[in-house]
Protein backbone atom coordinates (compact mmCIF):
# COMPACT_ATOMS: atom_id res chain seq x y z
CA UNK A 1 0.00 0.00 0.00
CA UNK A 2 1.23 3.21 -0.89
CA UNK A 3 1.75 6.59 1.22
CA UNK A 4 -1.00 8.01 -1.32
CA UNK A 5 -3.11 5.20 -0.60
CA UNK A 6 -2.44 5.61 3.00
CA UNK A 7 -3.47 9.60 3.42
CA UNK A 8 -6.48 8.64 0.54
CA UNK A 9 -7.86 6.35 3.05
CA UNK A 10 -6.80 8.70 6.40
CA UNK A 11 -8.81 11.35 4.44
CA UNK A 12 -11.79 9.07 3.50
CA UNK A 13 -12.51 7.83 6.60
CA UNK A 14 -12.33 11.69 7.92
CA UNK A 15 -14.88 12.75 5.33
CA UNK A 16 -17.23 9.87 6.41
CA UNK A 17 -17.17 10.34 9.72
CA UNK A 18 -17.65 14.23 9.64
CA UNK A 19 -20.48 13.70 6.97
CA UNK A 20 -22.35 11.30 8.86
CA UNK A 21 -21.45 12.84 12.06
CA UNK A 22 -23.68 16.16 10.28
CA UNK A 23 -26.31 13.82 8.79
CA UNK A 24 -27.09 12.62 12.49
CA UNK A 25 -26.94 16.11 13.77
CA UNK A 26 -29.17 17.74 10.91
CA UNK A 27 -31.61 14.84 11.28
CA UNK A 28 -31.46 15.20 15.37
CA UNK A 29 -32.33 18.67 14.85
CA UNK A 30 -34.73 18.44 12.65
CA UNK A 31 -37.00 15.42 14.42
CA UNK A 32 -35.63 17.27 17.62
CA UNK A 33 -36.95 20.83 17.21
CA UNK A 34 -40.52 19.92 16.20
CA UNK A 35 -40.58 18.42 19.50
CA UNK A 36 -39.28 21.18 21.38
CA UNK A 37 -41.83 23.50 19.60
CA UNK A 38 -44.53 21.24 20.39
CA UNK A 39 -43.70 20.53 23.73
CA UNK A 40 -43.57 23.88 24.67
CA UNK A 41 -46.95 24.85 23.20
CA UNK A 42 -48.04 21.82 25.19
CA UNK A 43 -46.40 23.70 28.49
CA UNK A 44 -48.09 26.95 27.17
CA UNK A 45 -51.66 25.59 26.78
CA UNK A 46 -51.51 24.07 29.97
CA UNK A 47 -50.36 26.97 31.90
CA UNK A 48 -53.55 28.81 30.56
CA UNK A 49 -55.53 25.90 31.25
CA UNK A 50 -54.40 25.62 35.19
CA UNK A 51 -54.49 29.34 35.48
CA UNK A 52 -58.33 29.45 34.12
CA UNK A 53 -59.07 26.79 36.38
CA UNK A 54 -58.56 29.38 39.55
CA UNK A 55 -57.71 26.34 41.43
CA UNK A 56 -56.68 28.82 44.50
CA UNK A 57 -60.54 29.13 44.98
CA UNK A 58 -60.96 25.42 46.03
CA UNK A 59 -60.49 25.14 50.01
CA UNK A 60 -59.20 22.32 52.33
CA UNK A 61 -60.45 20.86 55.45
CA UNK A 62 -58.46 23.61 57.30
CA UNK A 63 -59.97 26.65 55.59
CA UNK A 64 -56.67 26.89 53.03
CA UNK A 65 -56.99 27.31 49.51
CA UNK A 66 -56.28 23.72 48.13
CA UNK A 67 -55.97 22.58 44.46
CA UNK A 68 -52.51 23.11 43.32
CA UNK A 69 -51.35 26.16 44.71
CA UNK A 70 -47.76 24.85 45.43
CA UNK A 71 -46.72 22.50 43.38
CA UNK A 72 -43.23 21.21 44.63
CA UNK A 73 -40.23 22.45 43.90
CA UNK A 74 -37.66 21.28 40.58
CA UNK A 75 -34.12 20.92 41.60
CA UNK A 76 -31.06 20.22 39.66
CA UNK A 77 -28.61 17.71 39.18
CA UNK A 78 -26.62 19.03 41.98
CA UNK A 79 -29.29 19.59 44.34
CA UNK A 80 -30.10 23.29 43.89
CA UNK A 81 -33.67 24.43 43.70
CA UNK A 82 -33.66 25.18 39.68
CA UNK A 83 -37.61 26.20 39.47
CA UNK A 84 -39.86 26.75 42.21
CA UNK A 85 -43.35 25.04 42.34
CA UNK A 86 -45.16 28.04 44.65
CA UNK A 87 -46.89 29.64 41.85
CA UNK A 88 -49.48 32.28 44.11
CA UNK A 89 -47.64 34.42 46.88
CA UNK A 90 -50.40 34.47 49.55
CA UNK A 91 -52.22 31.38 51.06
CA UNK A 92 -55.30 33.39 50.99
CA UNK A 93 -57.89 32.82 47.93
CA UNK A 94 -59.20 36.22 48.80
CA UNK A 95 -55.68 37.38 48.42
CA UNK A 96 -54.75 35.96 45.66
CA UNK A 97 -57.73 37.12 43.96
CA UNK A 98 -57.15 40.76 45.09
CA UNK A 99 -53.19 40.07 44.11
CA UNK A 100 -54.67 39.16 40.58
CA UNK A 101 -57.49 41.39 39.64
CA UNK A 102 -56.65 44.75 41.74
CA UNK A 103 -53.71 45.20 39.80
CA UNK A 104 -52.10 47.44 37.77
CA UNK A 105 -51.59 44.52 34.85
CA UNK A 106 -55.48 44.07 35.51
CA UNK A 107 -56.47 47.69 35.59
CA UNK A 108 -54.38 47.88 32.23
CA UNK A 109 -55.89 45.24 30.23
CA UNK A 110 -59.73 47.01 31.25
CA UNK A 111 -58.44 49.94 29.40
CA UNK A 112 -57.05 47.88 26.29
CA UNK A 113 -58.89 48.94 23.30
CA UNK A 114 -59.70 45.40 22.47
CA UNK A 115 -61.38 44.92 25.78
CA UNK A 116 -63.49 47.97 25.65
CA UNK A 117 -64.49 46.87 22.13
CA UNK A 118 -66.27 43.86 23.73
CA UNK A 119 -68.36 46.07 25.94
CA UNK A 120 -69.72 43.39 28.14
CA UNK A 121 -72.15 44.27 30.94
CA UNK A 122 -70.54 42.10 33.42
CA UNK A 123 -67.10 43.42 32.63
CA UNK A 124 -68.08 46.76 32.74
CA UNK A 125 -69.12 46.14 36.45
CA UNK A 126 -66.43 44.66 37.50
CA UNK A 127 -64.38 47.81 36.07
CA UNK A 128 -66.19 49.87 38.24
CA UNK A 129 -65.56 47.77 40.81
CA UNK A 130 -62.15 48.07 40.37
CA UNK A 131 -61.77 51.84 39.41
CA UNK A 132 -64.58 53.29 41.66
CA UNK A 133 -64.78 51.02 44.43
CA UNK A 134 -66.42 53.98 46.80
CA UNK A 135 -69.32 53.61 44.21
CA UNK A 136 -70.39 50.52 45.20
CA UNK A 137 -71.87 51.33 48.72
CA UNK A 138 -75.25 53.29 47.91
CA UNK A 139 -78.09 53.46 49.68
CA UNK A 140 -81.84 52.83 47.70
CA UNK A 141 -83.46 55.77 47.94
CA UNK A 142 -87.53 55.72 49.15
CA UNK A 143 -88.66 56.81 45.63
CA UNK A 144 -86.81 54.08 44.08
CA UNK A 145 -85.14 56.72 41.92
CA UNK A 146 -81.85 55.50 42.04
CA UNK A 147 -82.74 51.69 41.07
CA UNK A 148 -80.64 51.43 37.88
CA UNK A 149 -77.87 52.85 40.03
CA UNK A 150 -78.41 50.28 42.96
CA UNK A 151 -79.06 47.79 41.36
CA UNK A 152 -75.55 48.00 39.40
CA UNK A 153 -73.79 49.01 42.65
CA UNK A 154 -75.11 45.81 44.13
CA UNK A 155 -73.94 43.63 41.33
CA UNK A 156 -70.58 45.24 40.87
CA UNK A 157 -70.41 44.69 44.69
CA UNK A 158 -71.39 41.08 44.88
CA UNK A 159 -69.42 39.92 41.63
CA UNK A 160 -66.24 41.29 43.81
CA UNK A 161 -67.48 39.27 46.88
CA UNK A 162 -68.04 36.79 45.29
CA UNK A 163 -64.66 36.24 43.48
CA UNK A 164 -66.06 36.43 39.93
CA UNK A 165 -63.06 36.70 37.26
CA UNK A 166 -63.62 37.51 33.96
CA UNK A 167 -62.65 33.85 32.63
CA UNK A 168 -66.33 33.15 34.65
CA UNK A 169 -68.34 35.36 32.43
CA UNK A 170 -66.41 33.94 29.31
CA UNK A 171 -63.70 36.43 28.96
CA UNK A 172 -60.23 35.40 28.96
CA UNK A 173 -57.77 37.73 31.25
CA UNK A 174 -54.12 35.78 32.06
CA UNK A 175 -51.93 37.25 34.33
CA UNK A 176 -48.35 36.98 32.82
CA UNK A 177 -46.91 36.73 35.70
CA UNK A 178 -48.51 33.44 37.25
CA UNK A 179 -48.88 32.14 33.76
CA UNK A 180 -45.13 32.42 32.85
CA UNK A 181 -44.30 30.61 36.83
CA UNK A 182 -46.68 27.80 35.53
CA UNK A 183 -45.22 27.58 31.60
CA UNK A 184 -41.79 27.35 33.68
CA UNK A 185 -42.66 24.51 36.00
CA UNK A 186 -44.54 22.56 33.01
CA UNK A 187 -41.67 23.09 30.29
CA UNK A 188 -39.12 21.82 32.87
CA UNK A 189 -40.76 19.30 34.12
CA UNK A 190 -41.86 17.89 29.99
CA UNK A 191 -38.29 18.39 29.02
CA UNK A 192 -36.18 16.85 31.73
CA UNK A 193 -38.86 13.58 32.27
CA UNK A 194 -39.64 14.72 35.74
CA UNK A 195 -35.69 13.93 36.84
CA UNK A 196 -33.47 16.65 38.05
CA UNK A 197 -30.75 14.79 36.83
CA UNK A 198 -30.99 16.01 33.20
CA UNK A 199 -30.46 20.00 34.48
CA UNK A 200 -27.04 20.75 33.79
CA UNK A 201 -24.21 23.51 35.25
CA UNK A 202 -23.32 25.44 31.94
CA UNK A 203 -19.47 25.30 32.99
CA UNK A 204 -19.14 28.39 30.37
CA UNK A 205 -21.70 31.04 31.38
CA UNK A 206 -22.50 29.10 34.68
CA UNK A 207 -26.21 28.78 33.51
CA UNK A 208 -28.25 25.97 34.27
CA UNK A 209 -30.24 24.27 31.57
CA UNK A 210 -32.53 21.24 31.10
CA UNK A 211 -30.74 18.71 28.28
CA UNK A 212 -32.87 18.03 25.94
CA UNK A 213 -31.66 15.13 23.17
CA UNK A 214 -28.31 17.34 22.49
CA UNK A 215 -30.24 21.11 23.08
CA UNK A 216 -29.64 22.90 25.99
CA UNK A 217 -33.51 24.17 26.92
CA UNK A 218 -32.64 27.39 29.85
CA UNK A 219 -35.95 26.42 30.82
CA UNK A 220 -35.41 28.88 33.83
CA UNK A 221 -35.62 31.84 31.77
CA UNK A 222 -38.39 31.07 29.25
CA UNK A 223 -40.90 33.64 29.06
CA UNK A 224 -44.14 34.66 28.28
CA UNK A 225 -42.85 37.81 25.85
CA UNK A 226 -46.54 38.70 24.70
CA UNK A 227 -50.56 38.14 25.08
CA UNK A 228 -52.28 39.17 22.13
CA UNK A 229 -55.67 40.06 23.29
CA UNK A 230 -58.44 40.37 19.98
CA UNK A 231 -61.94 40.48 20.12
CA UNK A 232 -64.05 39.57 16.71
CA UNK A 233 -67.46 40.55 16.11
CA UNK A 234 -69.11 37.55 14.66
CA UNK A 235 -71.82 40.12 13.12
CA UNK A 236 -69.18 41.83 10.94
CA UNK A 237 -68.28 39.31 8.11
CA UNK A 238 -64.81 39.82 7.43
CA UNK A 239 -63.96 39.34 11.36
CA UNK A 240 -65.81 36.48 11.17
CA UNK A 241 -63.88 35.26 8.74
CA UNK A 242 -60.90 35.94 10.83
CA UNK A 243 -62.26 34.12 13.75
CA UNK A 244 -62.63 31.21 11.63
CA UNK A 245 -59.03 30.68 10.08
CA UNK A 246 -57.67 31.35 13.45
CA UNK A 247 -59.62 28.96 15.77
CA UNK A 248 -61.39 26.84 13.18
CA UNK A 249 -64.87 27.39 15.02
CA UNK A 250 -67.53 28.04 12.26
CA UNK A 251 -69.21 31.36 14.04
CA UNK A 252 -72.77 29.66 12.16
CA UNK A 253 -72.76 26.95 14.10
CA UNK A 254 -72.47 28.96 17.34
CA UNK A 255 -76.02 29.76 18.13
CA UNK A 256 -77.25 31.98 21.19
CA UNK A 257 -80.64 31.68 22.46
CA UNK A 258 -82.45 35.11 22.76
CA UNK A 259 -83.46 36.07 26.28
CA UNK A 260 -85.31 39.05 26.46
CA UNK A 261 -85.62 39.11 30.18
CA UNK A 262 -82.53 40.25 30.26
CA UNK A 263 -82.49 42.58 27.51
CA UNK A 264 -85.89 44.25 29.74
CA UNK A 265 -84.07 44.05 32.71
CA UNK A 266 -80.47 44.80 32.70
CA UNK A 267 -80.56 46.41 29.25
CA UNK A 268 -78.20 43.30 27.88
CA UNK A 269 -77.92 42.64 24.73
CA UNK A 270 -77.81 39.00 23.84
CA UNK A 271 -75.47 39.94 21.06
CA UNK A 272 -73.03 40.83 23.82
CA UNK A 273 -72.08 37.34 23.18
CA UNK A 274 -71.08 37.64 19.49
CA UNK A 275 -68.32 39.26 20.81
CA UNK A 276 -65.14 36.51 21.59
CA UNK A 277 -62.09 37.25 22.75
CA UNK A 278 -58.93 35.58 21.78
CA UNK A 279 -55.54 35.63 23.73
CA UNK A 280 -52.64 34.56 21.81
CA UNK A 281 -49.70 33.45 23.97
CA UNK A 282 -46.35 34.60 22.85
CA UNK A 283 -43.00 32.83 24.17
CA UNK A 284 -39.70 33.26 24.34
CA UNK A 285 -37.42 30.10 25.06
CA UNK A 286 -33.38 30.43 25.84
CA UNK A 287 -31.90 27.76 24.02
CA UNK A 288 -28.74 26.38 22.05
CA UNK A 289 -27.38 23.07 20.85
CA UNK A 290 -24.68 20.61 21.73
CA UNK A 291 -25.17 18.27 19.82
CA UNK A 292 -25.44 14.43 20.25
CA UNK A 293 -21.97 13.01 18.33
CA UNK A 294 -18.56 13.88 18.60
CA UNK A 295 -18.32 16.51 16.42
CA UNK A 296 -18.00 19.37 18.43
CA UNK A 297 -15.23 18.09 19.90
CA UNK A 298 -13.68 17.08 16.79
CA UNK A 299 -14.25 20.53 15.48
CA UNK A 300 -12.82 22.36 18.95
CA UNK A 301 -9.80 19.76 18.88
CA UNK A 302 -9.08 20.52 15.22
CA UNK A 303 -9.52 24.25 14.87
CA UNK A 304 -7.01 24.84 17.98
CA UNK A 305 -4.78 22.39 16.73
CA UNK A 306 -2.63 24.87 14.33
CA UNK A 307 0.68 23.70 14.10
CA UNK A 308 2.93 26.87 16.16
CA UNK A 309 4.92 28.67 13.65
CA UNK A 310 3.02 27.81 10.50
CA UNK A 311 1.76 30.89 10.14
CA UNK A 312 4.74 32.73 9.49
CA UNK A 313 5.74 32.51 13.44
CA UNK A 314 2.13 33.76 14.60
CA UNK A 315 1.46 31.08 16.42
CA UNK A 316 -2.61 30.60 17.37
CA UNK A 317 -3.35 33.77 19.40
CA UNK A 318 -7.18 33.46 19.06
CA UNK A 319 -8.84 30.19 20.69
CA UNK A 320 -12.20 29.40 18.76
CA UNK A 321 -14.50 26.55 19.54
CA UNK A 322 -17.93 25.22 18.46
CA UNK A 323 -20.73 28.37 18.25
CA UNK A 324 -23.05 27.55 21.42
CA UNK A 325 -24.56 30.97 20.91
CA UNK A 326 -28.42 31.37 22.80
CA UNK A 327 -30.59 32.32 21.05
CA UNK A 328 -34.58 32.42 21.51
CA UNK A 329 -37.27 29.95 20.02
CA UNK A 330 -40.05 32.11 19.57
CA UNK A 331 -43.67 30.95 19.59
CA UNK A 332 -47.35 31.16 20.21
CA UNK A 333 -49.52 33.93 19.62
CA UNK A 334 -52.42 34.26 17.55
CA UNK A 335 -50.95 33.54 13.94
CA UNK A 336 -48.14 31.37 15.47
CA UNK A 337 -45.44 34.27 15.82
CA UNK A 338 -44.56 34.22 12.00
CA UNK A 339 -43.58 37.53 10.65
CA UNK A 340 -41.89 38.90 13.90
CA UNK A 341 -38.33 40.03 14.15
CA UNK A 342 -37.18 36.31 13.85
CA UNK A 343 -39.41 33.95 13.51
CA UNK A 344 -37.70 32.03 16.57
CA UNK A 345 -34.57 29.55 15.59
CA UNK A 346 -36.81 26.59 15.34
CA UNK A 347 -38.99 25.37 12.38
CA UNK A 348 -42.81 25.26 12.85
CA UNK A 349 -43.60 27.68 15.48
CA UNK A 350 -47.09 27.61 15.93
CA UNK A 351 -49.76 29.22 17.22
CA UNK A 352 -50.83 29.36 20.93
CA UNK A 353 -54.48 30.75 21.82
CA UNK A 354 -56.65 30.60 24.63
CA UNK A 355 -60.22 31.46 24.55
CA UNK A 356 -63.86 31.11 26.17
CA UNK A 357 -66.99 30.17 24.33
CA UNK A 358 -70.13 31.01 26.37
CA UNK B 1 -3.11 -16.28 -12.60
CA UNK B 2 -4.85 -14.93 -15.63
CA UNK B 3 -7.12 -12.67 -15.97
CA UNK B 4 -10.53 -14.50 -15.71
CA UNK B 5 -9.31 -17.17 -12.48
CA UNK B 6 -8.92 -13.42 -11.08
CA UNK B 7 -12.56 -12.43 -12.42
CA UNK B 8 -14.35 -15.30 -11.04
CA UNK B 9 -12.49 -14.75 -7.40
CA UNK B 10 -13.76 -11.39 -7.84
CA UNK B 11 -16.90 -11.88 -8.52
CA UNK B 12 -16.64 -14.76 -5.49
CA UNK B 13 -15.73 -12.20 -3.04
CA UNK B 14 -18.41 -9.94 -4.17
CA UNK B 15 -21.42 -12.21 -3.77
CA UNK B 16 -21.51 -12.47 -0.15
CA UNK B 17 -20.62 -8.76 0.31
CA UNK B 18 -23.38 -7.69 -1.88
CA UNK B 19 -25.80 -10.10 -0.15
CA UNK B 20 -24.88 -8.73 3.12
CA UNK B 21 -25.16 -5.00 1.67
CA UNK B 22 -28.31 -5.95 0.39
CA UNK B 23 -29.88 -7.01 3.42
CA UNK B 24 -28.20 -4.01 5.80
CA UNK B 25 -29.86 -1.19 3.16
CA UNK B 26 -33.08 -3.33 3.67
CA UNK B 27 -33.13 -3.41 7.62
CA UNK B 28 -31.58 0.07 7.61
CA UNK B 29 -35.12 0.53 5.11
CA UNK B 30 -37.41 -1.22 7.07
CA UNK B 31 -35.85 0.04 11.07
CA UNK B 32 -36.21 3.76 9.83
CA UNK B 33 -39.44 3.02 8.61
CA UNK B 34 -40.78 1.36 11.93
CA UNK B 35 -38.95 3.52 14.13
CA UNK B 36 -40.99 6.88 12.56
CA UNK B 37 -44.10 5.43 13.32
CA UNK B 38 -43.00 3.99 16.67
CA UNK B 39 -41.92 7.60 17.32
CA UNK B 40 -45.21 9.52 16.26
CA UNK B 41 -47.07 6.81 17.99
CA UNK B 42 -45.03 7.72 21.09
CA UNK B 43 -45.38 11.21 21.26
CA UNK B 44 -49.23 10.84 20.71
CA UNK B 45 -48.63 8.98 23.60
CA UNK B 46 -46.59 11.27 25.41
CA UNK B 47 -49.46 14.18 24.88
CA UNK B 48 -52.61 11.98 26.00
CA UNK B 49 -50.85 11.42 29.02
CA UNK B 50 -49.91 15.14 30.33
CA UNK B 51 -53.67 16.24 28.82
CA UNK B 52 -55.17 13.67 31.27
CA UNK B 53 -52.78 12.96 33.73
CA UNK B 54 -53.22 9.39 32.32
CA UNK B 55 -54.43 7.06 29.75
CA UNK B 56 -57.81 6.81 30.02
CA UNK B 57 -59.22 3.37 28.88
CA UNK B 58 -60.71 5.11 25.73
CA UNK B 59 -58.08 6.37 24.47
CA UNK B 60 -55.48 3.38 25.68
CA UNK B 61 -57.62 1.17 23.35
CA UNK B 62 -57.56 3.56 20.63
CA UNK B 63 -53.78 4.37 20.74
CA UNK B 64 -53.12 0.20 20.61
CA UNK B 65 -55.42 -0.06 17.87
CA UNK B 66 -53.00 1.70 15.87
CA UNK B 67 -49.83 0.30 17.43
CA UNK B 68 -51.32 -2.62 16.26
CA UNK B 69 -51.55 -1.68 12.64
CA UNK B 70 -47.85 -0.65 12.80
CA UNK B 71 -46.63 -3.86 14.37
CA UNK B 72 -48.66 -5.89 11.41
CA UNK B 73 -45.23 -5.86 9.35
CA UNK B 74 -43.22 -9.15 10.04
CA UNK B 75 -40.53 -7.22 11.60
CA UNK B 76 -41.52 -5.94 14.88
CA UNK B 77 -43.04 -8.01 17.60
CA UNK B 78 -43.95 -7.34 20.90
CA UNK B 79 -44.99 -4.40 19.96
CA UNK B 80 -46.92 -2.35 23.45
CA UNK B 81 -48.20 0.86 24.79
CA UNK B 82 -45.87 1.04 28.06
CA UNK B 83 -47.79 2.19 30.77
CA UNK B 84 -45.74 1.57 33.86
CA UNK B 85 -42.14 2.30 34.79
CA UNK B 86 -40.17 -0.10 35.46
CA UNK B 87 -37.79 1.04 37.43
CA UNK B 88 -39.40 3.38 39.60
CA UNK B 89 -42.18 1.73 41.49
CA UNK B 90 -43.28 4.99 43.12
CA UNK B 91 -45.49 5.88 39.81
CA UNK B 92 -48.55 4.67 39.64
CA UNK B 93 -49.39 3.12 36.58
CA UNK B 94 -50.70 5.52 33.71
CA UNK B 95 -53.86 3.41 33.42
CA UNK B 96 -54.85 5.60 37.01
CA UNK B 97 -56.31 8.83 36.86
CA UNK B 98 -54.25 11.29 39.39
CA UNK B 99 -53.65 15.37 40.36
CA UNK B 100 -52.03 18.03 38.64
CA UNK B 101 -48.17 17.61 38.37
CA UNK B 102 -47.85 14.10 39.44
CA UNK B 103 -45.31 12.29 36.73
CA UNK B 104 -46.56 9.36 34.93
CA UNK B 105 -44.69 6.95 32.61
CA UNK B 106 -46.05 6.09 29.23
CA UNK B 107 -44.26 5.03 25.81
CA UNK B 108 -44.47 2.67 23.30
CA UNK B 109 -41.87 -0.46 23.33
CA UNK B 110 -41.30 -3.11 20.43
CA UNK B 111 -38.79 -5.39 19.50
CA UNK B 112 -37.46 -5.21 15.61
CA UNK B 113 -36.33 -8.28 14.38
CA UNK B 114 -33.07 -7.63 12.17
CA UNK B 115 -32.96 -9.89 9.41
CA UNK B 116 -29.93 -11.11 8.68
CA UNK B 117 -28.45 -14.79 6.69
CA UNK B 118 -27.11 -16.83 9.16
CA UNK B 119 -23.24 -17.22 8.91
CA UNK B 120 -21.95 -20.17 7.15
CA UNK B 121 -20.16 -21.70 10.67
CA UNK B 122 -23.64 -20.92 11.94
CA UNK B 123 -24.94 -23.67 9.72
CA UNK B 124 -22.80 -26.18 11.37
CA UNK B 125 -23.96 -28.91 13.84
CA UNK B 126 -21.88 -27.28 16.22
CA UNK B 127 -20.71 -23.93 15.31
CA UNK B 128 -17.55 -23.36 17.44
CA UNK B 129 -15.83 -26.38 15.32
CA UNK B 130 -14.28 -25.82 12.27
CA UNK B 131 -14.88 -26.56 8.72
CA UNK B 132 -13.68 -29.85 7.45
CA UNK B 133 -10.27 -30.14 6.26
CA UNK B 134 -9.80 -26.09 6.49
CA UNK B 135 -8.09 -26.65 10.52
CA UNK B 136 -6.25 -30.25 11.62
CA UNK B 137 -7.21 -29.03 15.45
CA UNK B 138 -10.82 -28.97 14.92
CA UNK B 139 -13.64 -31.14 14.73
CA UNK B 140 -16.11 -31.26 12.01
CA UNK B 141 -19.41 -32.65 12.89
CA UNK B 142 -21.28 -31.82 9.85
CA UNK B 143 -24.05 -29.38 8.90
CA UNK B 144 -27.10 -28.47 11.20
CA UNK B 145 -30.63 -30.03 10.12
CA UNK B 146 -33.34 -27.54 8.53
CA UNK B 147 -34.85 -27.00 12.22
CA UNK B 148 -31.88 -26.56 13.94
CA UNK B 149 -31.49 -23.96 11.40
CA UNK B 150 -34.90 -22.21 11.50
CA UNK B 151 -34.23 -22.40 15.76
CA UNK B 152 -30.98 -20.67 15.36
CA UNK B 153 -32.47 -17.83 13.12
CA UNK B 154 -35.31 -17.24 15.48
CA UNK B 155 -32.85 -16.51 18.06
CA UNK B 156 -31.36 -13.92 16.38
CA UNK B 157 -34.12 -12.64 15.42
CA UNK B 158 -35.43 -12.61 18.95
CA UNK B 159 -32.22 -11.16 20.40
CA UNK B 160 -33.31 -8.25 22.40
CA UNK B 161 -32.84 -5.07 20.79
CA UNK B 162 -35.97 -3.29 22.14
CA UNK B 163 -37.02 0.07 20.59
CA UNK B 164 -38.01 1.70 23.79
CA UNK B 165 -39.67 5.18 23.69
CA UNK B 166 -40.37 6.03 26.86
CA UNK B 167 -41.12 8.79 28.58
CA UNK B 168 -41.92 10.16 32.48
CA UNK B 169 -43.73 13.06 31.61
CA UNK B 170 -46.31 15.42 34.54
CA UNK B 171 -49.63 15.37 33.95
CA UNK B 172 -50.74 18.49 33.54
CA UNK B 173 -54.76 18.57 33.83
CA UNK B 174 -56.14 19.64 37.43
CA UNK B 175 -59.05 17.42 38.33
CA UNK B 176 -61.60 19.29 41.52
CA UNK B 177 -62.77 15.93 42.78
CA UNK B 178 -58.76 14.53 43.48
CA UNK B 179 -57.03 15.97 46.28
Amino acid sequence: MSIKTIFKVLLGTIVILVVLSLTVEIFNISTTGLQINQISRLAGKQACELFAQETYKQYDDGGNMGGTVNMYDIYDANGNMYVPGKFYDSMSPYDIYNEIYNSLEFRQWLNNGEIIKGNWYNLNLMKKAVNEPHSLYIELKDDGSNIAEYTEASMARMLRETMMTPLNIGVPYLDKKLVNKMFMWNLTQLMSNCKGDSILLDEDTGNRYVAFRGFKVFADSAYITDLEYKTFDLDNPSERLNFHSITNIDPDKIEYEYDKNLEDTLGISQEERNKVCLVGVKYAIPITYEGITPIKQVFNYVWNKEVEGMNDGAGRDIYRQWNEHIENLESGGLGGNLGGPTDGVLPVPGKLIYYVIR
Amino acid sequence: MTDNIKFIFKVLIKVPVMIVALYLVFNAFAFGLTYFKLLGLSYVVMQTAVENNYIPPLELETLSSYLDDIADTGVITEAAIVVEDVNDASIKPATERRQYGSPVTVGVSANYKFIMPLTPKEQLVNPGEGFEGMDKSKSFSGYADDATLESRRQAIEDRKNNINMIYTVPGLKYYPDLN
